[in-house]
C-alpha cells in the first residue's frame, strides 16, 4: 500500500493522539495471541523438554532380556550390531527392604548403565564403593542421605543371593529416565506396589548374569513420532532372530557350563573325600596327644597339693607363738590400767585435800575481815574521846581567865568609888576661886570708865570674854556639883558590883559542870580500852589458824610432787607396750601372708584341676564331635552325590530360552506422558477462539468510529484526489501496526509464560527437567494470520462502505443517528419511574447493539475465565479431604508381613487396646485390568463377605446411594475407570496377575478420587483366581481420644507388621501438593483482568470521543463531575451487570468443557464450582469495571467544554 | 457597580505549548439589567472568547468580570459549574440537543438540575413547540431545534440568556422566528439576553451593541432606535 509522507504524518499524529485506542487493539491481539500461541506450544515445548531430557540420558530403544538372563558376552554381540549406539546389560531386582525406622517399603534395584538410561543428581553425591546407592529423590528427602537401606528377612533366599551385601549406605538422591511419570510400578513382592528405585554400582550385585540389557541405537527420533515407529518396525525385522539366536546360545553356554560345572563339582567331591579322610585322621592324633597331656597334668597337681600341706603347718605354729606373745601384753596392760586407776584415785584425793586448805584460808580471812571491820569504830571513838578531853581542858582555862576579870573589875569599882569621893570635896573650894576671880574683874571694869578712851576701847572685850569664860566655867562646876548625879553614880557602882557577883557564881556553876564532864570522859574510855583488848585477843586466835594452814599446804604440795612422778612412770610402761603391739603387727602381717600364698597355692591347684576338667570334657567333645564329623562326612558325601545327579537331570531337562525384545512403549513415564501432555491442546483449542472474537469485535468497533469520525477527512481526501486504496491504507495501517506489534508481544509473552506455568504445575507428576521453550515458526505464522484478519480485515469492512461515498456526501455531516425509543420505554410501568438521565443510558446501551455485544462478549468472558479459574480450584483442591472423609473413612491402614491369624489378630487387638475403635481385614493387592483392548494397571480390593466394611469404606454412586456388596463373580470398581475404558454397570472386565485371570460382571460404579479400584469378595476371588486370600491388610479406626500418630507408631514396632498408612497425613500431602493450582488459577484471574480491561477501557474510550459534544454541553449546562461521570459510566455498570450474569453461564460451560479435557490418570476430579466462586467472579468483574471507570473520569473530566460550540463534522 | 454585567480590563491569552496566542486585550464593557445586548464583530474578532468567559467555559488572563454584582473571575472550577447551572442559559449555534431523548426530555435534561425551573412543557408551548413534545431531535427541524435550545436555556430560569450565533444554521425566516423569540423573551419576561453575531443587521433590534475587533470592544452604542425584529433585513 503505498502512501504520501503526508499521508504516513497523518498516520503516525493520529496514533499519538488516539494512543489509548490504539494500544487497545494492541493488547487485545496480545491477550488472544498470547492464549492462543502459549497454548498451543505447551505441548511442543513439554514434549520438547522431554525429548531432549531423554535423549541426553540417552533413553533405551530396546530393552531385551531372555529368561536365561544375558552374560557379557552376548551383550557384546548386541552392542557390536549396525546401528548401535551402545549396548549395556543391567541387572534389575525388587527386594522388600527396611528403612532406619523398621517401615518396610518394596524397592525396585537397578545398577547403574554408562552409555544408557543415565540418572541426574539430585542431592549428595555417585556411589564410590558397591555398598552404597542412590534413591528415588520421588519417594525419598534429603534427609535420608546418610541412613542406610537393609534388605529384610522376609525376602527369599534366592532374591537375596543376588545382593552383594546386606545394606547399602544411601549416598545421593537421583531422578531416573526410566522413571519420568511418578509411577514405580508393580511388583510380586509385599503390597505389589514399588514404593521407590534404588541404583547400585553393578559391583553390588551379586549375580552370574544380566537380567536385561538395554540397547540405544545411534538414530534420534522425534518424541511418539510415526517416524520412530517406522525405523523400530523395521529394526524387528532384524533383532527378533537375533535375540532368537542369541536365546538359543544362551542355551548352550548355559548346558556347557552346567555341566562343566558338574564335572568340577565331581572332582570336588572326590578331593574332599580324600581331603576329609584325611582331615579326620589327624584328629584322632590330636585327640590321643591331648588324653596323655590330662594325665601329665593330674600327677603334677598332686605333688603340688603335698607342699602346700607342709606350709600349713609351719604357718599354724607361728601363730600359736604370735597368741602367747599378745597374751603377756595383755596382762602388762592390765597392770598399767590398775597404776593408772590408782593414781586417779590419789589426785582425786589430793584435788579434795587442797580444796579444804583453801576453803579454810579463805574462812580465816573473812574473819579477819569482819575483825578490821569492828576495830574500826572503837578507834575513831577513842579519838572522838580525846578531842572532848581536850576541849574540857580549854574550858577550865577560859573560867580562870574569867575569875580573874572579875577580880579586876572589882578593883576598878573600888577605885571608882575612891575617885567619887574626892572630886565632891575639889568641887567647893573651885567654886570660890572662880567668884573671887569674878569679883576681880568686875572690880576692873568698873574703873574702866575712868580711862582714856584707848585704853577702854583695848581692854573692854578682853574682859568681856575673861567674864565669860569664868561664867562658862562656874556653869560647868555649877553642874558638877550635882549630888544627883552623884548618888546616881554610885547606884550605879552598886549595881556593877551586883552583877559582878552574880558572874562569879555562875562562874562556879560551870566550874561544877565541867568536873561533871570530865568524870563522864574518863568513864569511856576506859569501856574503850576494854573493846580493844578482846579484838586483841580474836587477832591472836586468827594468826594462830593461819600458821596452821600453811603447814597443810606445804604437806599437799609434797603429795603432788609424788603423784606427778607415778604419772610418768605410766606413760613410760604404755610406749613400752605400743612398741610390744607393732612387733605382734608385723608379725601378724607375715603370717597372713603366708596364708595368702597358701591359699593362692591352692587356688592354683583348683584350676589346674579345672583346667584339667576342662581339658577332660574338651577331649571329650572332640571325641563326639569327632563321630560327628564322621557321620556328617558320610553323609555329605551322600548328598552331594545326590545333588549331583539331581544338578545331571536338571540340565537335561532344561528348556530352551526365551527371548523378549521390550521398545519404549512398555515404560510407563514414557506412554503416560504422551496423553498428559496433550491435554492442554485440547484446551488451547477454546480459549484463544473466544479472545480472538473479541479482538474482532474490539477492531470493528474501533475502526468503525475512527472512519466515522475522521469522515470529513477521508471527503477531503478523496476530493483532493488521493485513491480509495491510499485513503484506506492509513487505517489499515493503524489498526494492522497495532495488531502486529500486539502479536508479537503476546506470542512471546505466550510462549513464555504458559509452558512455564504449566509445567511447574506437570511437576507434581513429572520429574523431568527445566523446561526448554519451543519457537513455532507455523504458529507464528498463524497468529499473525489470524491477528491481520481480525484486525486488518474488520478495517477493510469498516471503511468499505464510508469510502464508496462520493468525497461531497462524505464532506457532509453525518446525520445525527436518530433517538429511537427502545423496548423498555414500551412498559410505562418501569420507563415512567426511571429518571431520565438512565433513559438516556438504557436508550445508548441497546441502540448501539455492535457495542452491546461487544461488551456482554468481552465482559462474560471475563467472568467466565474468572468462574473456571476459581471452578478448577474447587474441582481438585478438596480432592484429597474428599477422597479421605467420604470414601476411605478409616484413619489408619496397615500391612502385615504374612497374612493375619488368629494369633496376630489378638497381638494387633492388644497392641492397639483402648486407642482402637474398630478394625477391619482385607486383600489389597495390584491387578492389571484389561479393558478397551487396554492394559491398566488397578488395586484390588478383597473383602470378607462375612464383615462389614461400610464405617471403613463408603461404596456409594457419585449420586450418593449406597451400593452392595459384590455378588459371587461380581465387582464394583471407580467411577474414573468406568468412564475411562467405557465401561457400564452389567459389563465385564478382566483382570490378570501373571499367566492367571478372572473375568468379573460389573454390579455398580463407585465414586472415589484417588486411584483406581476395583471391589469383590474373597468368595469371588477364590473361585476364579483358585487360591487363597492373604489379609494382609488392616483398616482401623483411631478411638476418638486417641492419637493417630502415637498409634501408627506403636503398630510400626510390631515385627509382623510392615507398613503403616495414616490418612491425615496422605490428606495433608496431597493437599499440599494441589496448593501449585494457585498458580494456574492466579494466571487465568490477570488474563481475565486483562480482557476486562480492556474490553471496558475501548468501550469507554470510544462512547467518550463519540459523544464528546454531548458532554460538553452537559457540562456547560452544569452537571457536576460525579453527576457527569454518572450520565457516561451508568452504561458501563448495566452492561457489566449483564456481562457478568452472562459470563456465569458461560463459566459454568466453559469450566465443564476444561475439566473434560484435564485428564490425570489416577485422580477423579470432583467436578463443581461452589457459590461462592460465582460471588467473587461477579466481584471480581465488577472490581475491574470500576477500576476502568476511574481510570476513565480522569478522561471525562478533560473534555473540554468548548467542544460544544464546535459544529458538527 | 451599577451595571449588571461588566468587563472590566479583560485579558486572555491561548496558551498552546510554546506558541502564545492573544485573543483579548483591555475589554471594557458594562450590560445593565434587561437589556438585549448585541456582540458583533467579525469572525476570530475575539466575540466568543467574551461569550465563554462569561459564560464561565472558560478563565482569563487579566482583569476583571461580574455579573449581579459577583465577581464571576474569581471562580474555581466548581463554583463556575455552580454558575453556570443557576444563573447562565446556554443557546448554542448547532442547537446541542442531546440525540437520545425527546424535545421535553432535552428541556427537563436542563430544568431538573436547577433550584426553580419552569415548567418544562410550558416553556416548550411559549417558544410554539406544544405539539412536538415527545419528538426526538432528529424529527425537528433546524428552527424548531433552536427553539428547543431556547426552550432548555429558559427552563432554567437563568439570570441571562448567551446565544452564540443562534442564527448562524438556520435560513432566514427561521432565523427570524427565532429571534423574535429571544427578542419576546427579554421584552415580555425583562431577561437580559445577549446575542453573539456577525451579523451587523441584528445591531438594529438591540438595546445595546458592542462592537469587537481584533481583540478588543472599539464601540459600545445605546441604540435609541429599536427596530422590531420583522423590520429588519439581512
Amino acid at each position: 500500500m503505498v502512501m504520501s509522507s503526508m499521508l504516513w504524518k497523518s498516520t503516525f499524529r493520529e496514533i499519538k493522539q488516539s494512543m489509548g485506542r490504539f494500544l487497545a487493539i494492541l493488547a487485545i491481539v496480545a491477550l488472544g495471541v498470547g492464549f492462543f500461541a502459549g497454548l498451543k506450544v505447551t505441548k511442543a515445548a513439554m514434549v520438547k523438554t522431554t525429548q531432549a531430557y531423554l535423549e541426553e540420558e540417552r533413553f533405551y530403544d530396546y530393552r531385551v532380556m531372555t529368561t536365561l538372563g544375558l552374560d557379557g558376552e552376548e551383550v557384546e554381540l548386541l552392542a557390536s550390531k549396525e546401528g548401535v549406539e551402545a549396548a549395556e546389560g543391567a541387572y534389575s531386582y525388587d527386594a522388600l527392604c527396611l528403612e532406619e525406622d523398621n517401615t518396610e517399603v518394596v524397592l525396585r534395584f537397578h545398577s547403574l548403565t554408562e552409555d544408557v538410561n543415565g540418572v541426574r543428581l539430585d542431592g549428595g553425591r555417585m556411589p564410590q564403593a558397591p555398598d552404597e546407592c542412590l534413591v528415588d529423590s520421588n519417594f525419598y528427602g534429603k534427609d535420608k542421605i546418610g541412613e542406610k537401606i537393609r534388605l529384610s528377612e522376609d525376602n527369599d533366599k534366592a532374591d537375596k543371593a543376588n545382593f552383594a551385601y546386606e545394606e547399602y549406605t544411601i549416598v545421593g538422591l537421583v531422578r531416573s529416565s526410566l522413571y519420568i511419570q511418578f509411577e514405580r510400578g508393580n511388583t510380586s513382592l509385599g503390597t505389589g506396589r514399588i514404593s521407590g528405585f534404588v541404583y547400585l554400582l553393578p559391583e553390588g550385585f551379586d549375580s552370574d548374569y544380566f537380567t536385561e540389557a538395554y540397547v540405544k541405537f545411534e538414530e534420534d527420533f522425534d518424541l511418539y513420532s510415526d517416524a520412530y515407529e517406522d525405523f523400530l518396525e523395521e529394526k524387528e525385522a532384524e533383532w527378533e532372530p537375533l535375540m532368537d539366536e542369541i536365546a538359543a546360545g544362551r542355551y548352550d553356554k548355559v548346558q556347557k557350563l552346567s555341566r562343566e560345572k558338574l564335572a568340577e563339582a565331581r572332582q570336588e567331591l572326590s578331593d574332599g573325600r580324600a581331603e576329609g579322610e584325611k582331615e579326620l585322621a589327624d584328629a584322632r592324633k590330636e585327640l590321643e596327644d591331648a588324653k596323655q597331656e590330662i594325665e601329665d597334668g593330674e600327677k603334677e597337681l598332686s605333688d603340688g597339693r603335698k607342699e602346700l600341706e607342709d606350709s600349713r603347718k609351719l604357718l599354724e605354729e607361728k601363730e600359736q607363738e604370735l597368741a602367747d606373745g599378745e597374751k603377756a601384753l595383755e596382762a602388762q596392760e592390765r597392770k598399767i590400767v590398775n597404776g593408772e586407776d590408782q593414781l586417779a584415785k590419789s589426785t582425786a584425793q589430793w584435788e579434795e585435800q587442797n580444796t579444804t586448805v583453801e576453803n579454810a584460808l579463805a574462812e580465816l580471812e573473812t574473819q579477819q575481815a569482819q575483825l578490821d571491820a569492828q576495830r574500826v569504830p572503837l578507834e575513831s571513838q577513842q579519838m572522838l574521846l580525846s578531842t572532848a578531853a581536850s576541849q574540857l581542858d580549854s574550858s577550865a582555862v577560859r573560867l580562870d581567865q574569867k575569875e580573874y576579870t572579875l577580880n579586876l573589875k572589882e578593883i576598878q569599882l573600888d577605885q571608882k568609888e575612891r575617885d567619887l569621893d574626892y572630886r565632891i570635896q575639889n568641887h567647893e573650894a573651885e567654886k570660890q576661886r572662880l567668884q573671887e576671880q569674878l569679883r576681880q574683874l568686875e572690880e576692873r571694869e568698873g574703873q574702866l570708865e575712868t580711862l582714856p578712851e584707848e585704853q577702854r576701847e583695848l581692854l573692854s572685850p578682853w574682859i568681856v570674854s575673861r567674864k565669860q569664860e569664868i561664867q562658862n566655867a562656874l556653869a560647868a562646876l555649877e553642874q558638877d556639883q550635882d549630888p544627883e548625879q552623884a548618888e546616881e553614880q554610885r547606884e550605879e557602882i552598886a549595881k556593877e558590883r551586883q552583877s559582878l557577883e552574880d558572874e562569879r557564881k555562875e562562874l562556879a556553876k560551870e566550874r561544877e559542870d565541867l568536873a561533871k564532864q570530865k568524870a563522864q570522859l574518863e568513864e569511856g574510855g576506859k569501856q574503850l580500852e576494854e573493846g580493844l583488848a578482846v579484838i586483841a585477843s580474836y587477832q591472836a586466835q586468827i594468826d594462830e589458824g593461819r600458821k596452821q594452814l600453811e603447814d597443810a599446804s606445804a604437806q599437799l604440795k609434797q603429795a603432788k610432787e609424788v603423784i606427778e612422778s607415778s604419772q610418768k612412770q605410766l606413760a613410760d610402761g604404755k610406749v613400752e607396750i605400743g612398741r610390744a603391739r607393732a612387733e605382734l603387727a608385723a608379725g601378724r602381717v607375715q603370717i597372713e601372708d603366708g596364708w595368702k600364698e597358701l591359699e593362692e597355692g591352692e587356688q592354683e591347684i583348683a584350676d589346674g584341676e579345672a583346667e584339667l576338667e576342662e581339658g577332660r570334657v574338651q577331649y571329650e567333645d572332640g571325641l563326639r564331635e569327632y563321630e560327628d564329623a564322621y557321620k556328617d562326612f558320610l553323609q555329605e558325601i551322600a548328598d552331594a552325590e545326590e545333588e549331583i545327579d539331581d544338578a545331571e537331570r536338571a540340565i537335561a531337562d532344561m528348556e530352551p530360552a526365551e527371548s523378549y525384545i521390550l521398545g519404549r512403549n512398555t515404560n510407563v513415564g514414557y506412554v503416560c506422558f504422551e496423553s498428559d501432555s496433550s491435554i492442554v491442546d485440547g484446551i488451547a483449542n477454546i480459549f484463544p477462539v473466544f479472545f480472538f472474537a473479541v479482538a474482532a469485535l474490539v477492531c470493528i468497533t474501533t475502526m468503525n468510529r475512527m472512519v466515522e469520525e475522521q469522515r470529513t477527512q477521508i471527503g477531503v481526501l478523496k476530493a483532493l484526489g488521493y485513491s480509495e486504496g491510499r485513503i484506506m491504507g492509513k487505517y489499515l495501517f493503524y489498526s494492522g501496526s497495532a495488531a502486529v506489534i500486539g502479536c508479537v508481544l503476546g506470542f512471546f509473552g505466550g510462549t513464555w509464560l504458559f509452558p512455564k506455568v504449566i509445567w511447574t504445575a506437570y511437576g507434581m507428576m513429572y520429574k523431568v527437567d527445566t523446561l526448554l521453550y519451543v519457537f513455532d515458526w507455523k504458529l507464528a505464522v498463524i497468529s499473525l494470520a489470524v491477528s491481520c484478519a481480525c484486525s486488518i480485515g474488520t478495517t477493510w469492512l469498516s471503511c468499505r462502505y464510508e469510502l464508496s461515498e462520493v468525497a461531497a456526501e462524505l464532506m457532509r455531516p453525518k446525520a445525527p443517528k436518530a433517538g429511537k425509543r427502545v423496548l423498555l420505554e414500551r412498559v410505562p410501568f418501569i420507563w415512567k419511574r426511571l429518571k431520565f438521565l438512565y433513559k438516556v443510558s438504557y436508550r445508548n446501551i441497546f441502540r448501539y447493539k455492535k457495542r452491546f455485544f461487544m461488551m456482554v462478549i468481552g465482559i462474560s468472558g471475563c467472568t467466565a475465565l474468572l468462574v473456571t479459574g476459581f471452578g478448577i480450584k474447587d474441582s481438585i483442591a478438596n480432592i484429597a479431604h474428599d477422597q479421605f472423609q467420604l470414601v476411605q473413612t478409616y484413619d489408619l491402614g496397615v500391612t502385615f508381613v504374612d497374612p493375619v491369624d488368629d494369633a496376630l489378630e489378638a497381638k494387633l487387638k492388644e497392641t492397639m487396646g483402648e486407642r482402637s475403635a474398630g478394625y477391619v481385614i482385607l486383600q489389597e493387592k495390584s491387578m492389571d485390568m484389561l479393558a478397551d483392548e487396554r492394559i491398566k494397571s488397578i488395586n484390588l480390593l478383597v473383602l470378607d463377605e462375612n464383615l462389614d466394611y461400610s464405617s471403613y469404606l463408603s461404596l456409594h454412586t457419585p449420586q450418593g446411594e449406597t451400593l452392595p456388596v459384590p455378588g459371587r463373580g461380581e465387582c464394583i470398581l471407580n467411577k474414573k475407570l468406568a468412564d475411562d475404558y467405557h465401561i457400564e454397570t452389567g459389563d465385564t472386565i478382566e483382570l490378570q496377575e501373571n499367566n492367571r485371570s478372572m473375568t468379573l460382571k460389573v454390579s455398580g460404579v463407585n465414586e472415589n478420587f484417588i486411584y483406581n479400584y476395583v471391589y469383590l469378595t474373597a468368595q469371588t476371588y477364590e473361585e476364579l483366581m483358585g487360591e487363597a486370600v492373604e489379609y494382609k491388610t488392616a483398616y482401623i479406626h483411631v478411638a476418638e481420644d486417641a492419637d493417630v500418630h502415637l498409634l501408627a507408631a506403636s503398630l510400626m514396632r510390631m515385627e509382623e507388621v510392615a507398613n503403616v498408612s495414616v490418612n491425615a497425613d496422605m490428606e495433608e500431602r496431597l493437599g499440599s501438593m494441589m496448593q501449585s493450582l494457585d498458580l494456574i488459577v492466579l494466571v487465568v484471574i490477570l488474563c481475565a483482568a486483562g480482557l476486562a480491561f480492556i474490553v471496558l477501557y475501548n468501550l469507554t474510550n470510544i462512547n467518550i470521543t463519540e459523544r464528546i459534544r454531548e458532554i460538553a454541553t452537559i457540562k456547560v449546562l452544569g452537571f457536576y463531575r460525579h453527576e457527569t461521570e454518572a450520565y457516561v459510566f451508568r452504561e458501563n455498570i448495566v452492561l457489566t451487570l449483564i456481562g457478568a450474569l452472562a459470563g456465569l453461564v458461560l463459566g459454568h460451560f466453559l469450566h465443564r468443557f476444561v475439566m473434560g479435557e484435564i485428564r490425570v490418570d489416577m485422580i477423579a476430579f470432583n467436578v463443581r464450582i461452589l457459590p461462592v466462586s460465582f460471588l467473587y467472579s461477579v466481584l471480581l468483574t465488577f472490581g475491574f469495571s470500576w477500576f476502568v471507570n476511574r481510570i476513565m473520569g480522569k478522561k471525562l473530566d478533560d473534555v473540554s467544554m468548548t467542544e460544544s460550540l464546535k459544529s458538527v463534522d | 457597580m451599577g451595571a449588571f454585567v461588566s468587563f472590566e480590563h479583560v485579558k486572555k491569552i491561548y496558551r498552546t505549548g510554546e506558541v502564545e496566542i492573544p485573543a483579548l486585550h483591555d475589554v471594557n464593557f458594562e450590560i445593565e439589567k434587561g437589556e438585549f445586548c448585541v456582540i458583533v464583530g467579525a469572525s476570530g474578532a475575539g466575540k466568543t472568547t467574551i461569550l465563554n468567559i462569561l459564560g464561565g467555559m472558560d478563565t482569563l488572563t487579566e482583569g476583571h468580570v461580574y455579573l449581579d454584582g459577583q465577581e464571576i473571575s474569581a471562580y474555581d472550577k466548581q463554583k463556575l459549574t455552580t454558575y453556570r447551572r443557576y444563573d447562565i442559559g446556554f443557546v448554542f449555534q448547532f442547537y446541542n440537543l442531546v440525540q437520545n431523548l425527546t424535545a421535553l426530555e432535552n428541556v427537563e435534561l436542563a430544568a431538573q438540575i436547577c433550584r426553580e425551573p419552569l415548567d418544562a412543557s410550558q416553556v416548550l408551548k411559549d417558544v410554539g413547540l406544544g405539539e412536538r413534545l415527545q419528538n426526538f431531535p432528529a424529527q425537528l427541524s433546524g428552527g424548531e431545534q433552536q427553539r428547543v435550545a431556547i426552550a432548555r436555556a429558559l427552563a432554567k430560569n437563568p439570570k441571562i440568556l448567551l446565544c452564540d450565533e443562534p442564527t448562524g444554521a438556520l435560513d432566514y425566516n427561521t432565523g427570524k422566528a427565532v429571534l423574535k423569540i429571544l427578542q419576546d423573551t427579554c421584552r415580555q419576561k425583562g431577561k437580559t439576553v445577549i446575542v453573539i453575531t456577525h451579523n451587523q443587521a441584528l445591531t438594529a433590534m438591540a438595546d445595546r451593541v458592542i462592537t469587537v475587533k481584533s481583540g478588543t470592544v472599539v464601540k459600545m452604542v445605546k441604540n435609541e432606535n429599536i427596530v422590531d425584529v420583522a423590520e429588519i433585513e439581512w
